[in-house]
């Protein structure tokens, strides 16, 4: 595009913003799918892993631990490289869906665990001794309460996948930093080219952590209040409304 | 409506013929450790016991093992004419439910549900268990807040209430489901004295009302007044019970007499 000097890259970045968004688009897509599927799948893994059945609750401890026990990258080519020779075969993007949804039911599948073990004992013992069912226990006391504690790092590991999704690049996924390489490659110009992608990624990220960031300052509000009453504290605590 | 009443529920006695719960030869094992140990306990309907004993007696343990939070490991249970006989794992949770239905409790920490407020905490059970509708159970939650003397806090989370407060809350979602026998587990001890007396007067004024409750509490002067009967446990067991002046006064048993001194301070 230009001739390359040293310092270049800090003026011409803007100009490979374009050619870079369609690849902002893909990871945010598989964001989304590993995020959308995954912590659904992590919820059902959550719950399974308390479940008094044996098979069910082991089924669900091997896929979390296995699940957060190997690097997404190592999940990324065993299901695209590995399974290919047992005979299962998925493209390049399907790959990166699957190895992206089991990372992330995993880890929201620990996450939720165990905000739903930081919800007092007496919380369910409350339900039962109104003769409340197990499942309303569940629904009605517990969950509510847990989903508050496990929102805020729901919201970082939504992070996490994002920049996660920048390794699907090894399996010819065309995402931004897989179109950021190709173009690096072709022009000789990675400076420029990688400050366009860290630019993008940034635009995303930055925001998000700060929503993160305070959307657990707030939540932490109700934790702690939540905790007050359970060490009875006579002075009001503050106005809680929403979420 | 309201309860801040001043009858002495010992003028009206209740009619000891009409046994309500019978426990016989409960046991609670956790582990090694018997919590419970072979307790038998007959109460009337109206009648108020005060269950007394030094810290790890097994009070708590005895109060969860009547409405089930805990399973007994044997003996047998019966509230309403419902019987329970305990042996290995036995226990259906239709069999559960029936029994648990006729009982309230009131926690020392109250367990409030910090997600709801007031009047809903009061309300939710209602909706689920007895099916009734949005409306009548949040009515019948206001009625119960105004008997606890709480109706303007029906709309306050339990953060924004003092302890005492949450407390009659706490009381106040136990009675909304029209329990038979009310079970208090030192529902004053996590509060300043004179919180304390706000509660045991809400309690005192149930107990005028013919309220079958037995109350596990550490309040000599409450137990001396308003039961019928004290019931000392001392290491999971019954070893003494009788009319309040008779155990408080003259205890016939060494360790209810060393107790009694430990705490009243003589
Ligand atoms: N879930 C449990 N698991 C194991 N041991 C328990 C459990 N609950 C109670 N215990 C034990 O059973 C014994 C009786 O406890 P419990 O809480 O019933 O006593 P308590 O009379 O209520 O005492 P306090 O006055 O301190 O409340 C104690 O030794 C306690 O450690
Ligand atoms: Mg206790």
């Amino acid at each position: 595009m230009s001739t390359v000097t040293p310092l270049s890259w800090l003026w011409e970045w803007p100009h490979w913003v374009p050619t870079l968004l369609p690849g902002l688009g893909v990871a945010l897509l598989l964001t989304v799918i590993s995020c959308g599927i995954g912590y659904p799948l992590g919820f059902l893994l959550a719950l399974m892993t308390e479940a008094r059945s044996k098979p069910l609750k082991w089924t669900a401890l091997v896929l979390v631990e296995v699940g957060r026990g190997i690097p997404i990258l190592v999940l990324l080519f065993v299901v695209y490289q590995g399974l290919p020779s047992v005979g299962i075969l998925f493209d390049a993007l399907p790959s990166a869906c699957i190895a992206f949804v089991w990372s992330a039911a995993a880890y929201s599948a620990e996450m939720i665990r165990v905000s739903i073990g930081t919800v007092p004992r007496g919380q369910s013992d409350a339900s039962y001794a109104l003769s409340m069912s197990r499942f309303d226990t569940y629904r009605y006391i517990v969950l509510p309460q847990a989903a508050r504690i496990s929102i805020p790092p729901l919201v970082s590991l939504t992070i996490t996948m994002f920049h996660a999704t920048s390794l699907a690049s090894v399996i010819t996924v065309s995402e931004l930093m897989h179109i950021a390489y190709q173009q690096g490659a072709i022009y000789f110009n990675y400076m420029t080219v990688f400050t366009a992608a860290a630019v993008i990624y940034l635009v995303i990220t930055v925001p998000a952590a700060i929503f993160a960031d305070r959307l657990s300052k707030r939540l932490g509000g109700v934790t702690s209040v939540r905790q007050t009453a359970f060490r009875r504290r006579r002075t009001p605590a503050p106005i809680v409304t929403g979420i | 409506m309201s309860i801040h009443t001043e009858t002495s529920p010992t003028e009206t006695a209740p009619d000891v013929s009409n046994e309500f719960v019978r426990a016989e030869h409960l046991v609670k094992d956790f582990g090694q450790h018997r919590a419970v140990n072979d307790v038998s306990l007959s109460v009337a309907k109206g009648e108020v016991i005060a269950l007394i004993g030094p810290s790890g007696a097994g009070k708590s343990t005895l109060l969860r093992c009547l409405n089930l939070l805990e399973t007994p490991s044997s003996g047998s249970l019966q509230i309403a004419g419902e019987r329970i006989v305990f042996e290995g794992d036995n226990l259906k949770r239709p069999q559960v439910l029936r029994l648990r239905r006729h009982t309230g409790m009131v926690f020392q920490s109250f367990n409030l549900f910090p997600h709801l407020t007031a009047a809903k905490n009061v309300a939710l059970a209602q909706m689920r268990v007895l099916g009734r509708s949005k409306k009548e159970a949040m009515d019948r939650a206001l009625t119960q807040l105004d008997r606890v003397g709480l109706a303007s806090k029906a709309d306050a989370y339990p953060s924004q209430c003092s302890g005492g407060q949450q407390q009659r809350i706490g009381i106040a979602r136990a009675l909304a489901m029209d329990p038979d026998l009310m079970l208090f587990d030192e529902p004053t001890s996590g509060l300043d004295p004179e919180v304390g007396a706000e509660i045991l007067a809400v309690m005192r004024a149930l107990a005028g009302e013919g309220t079958t409750m037995i109350i596990a509490t550490h309040e000599m002067e409450f137990a001396r007044h308003v039961s019928h009967r004290v019931v000392v446990m001392v290491e999971g067991a019954i070893i003494e019970e009788g009319a309040p002046e008779q155990v408080m006064s003259a205890p016939t048993h060494e360790r209810t007499q060393k107790f009694l001194s430990a705490v009243l301070g003589r």
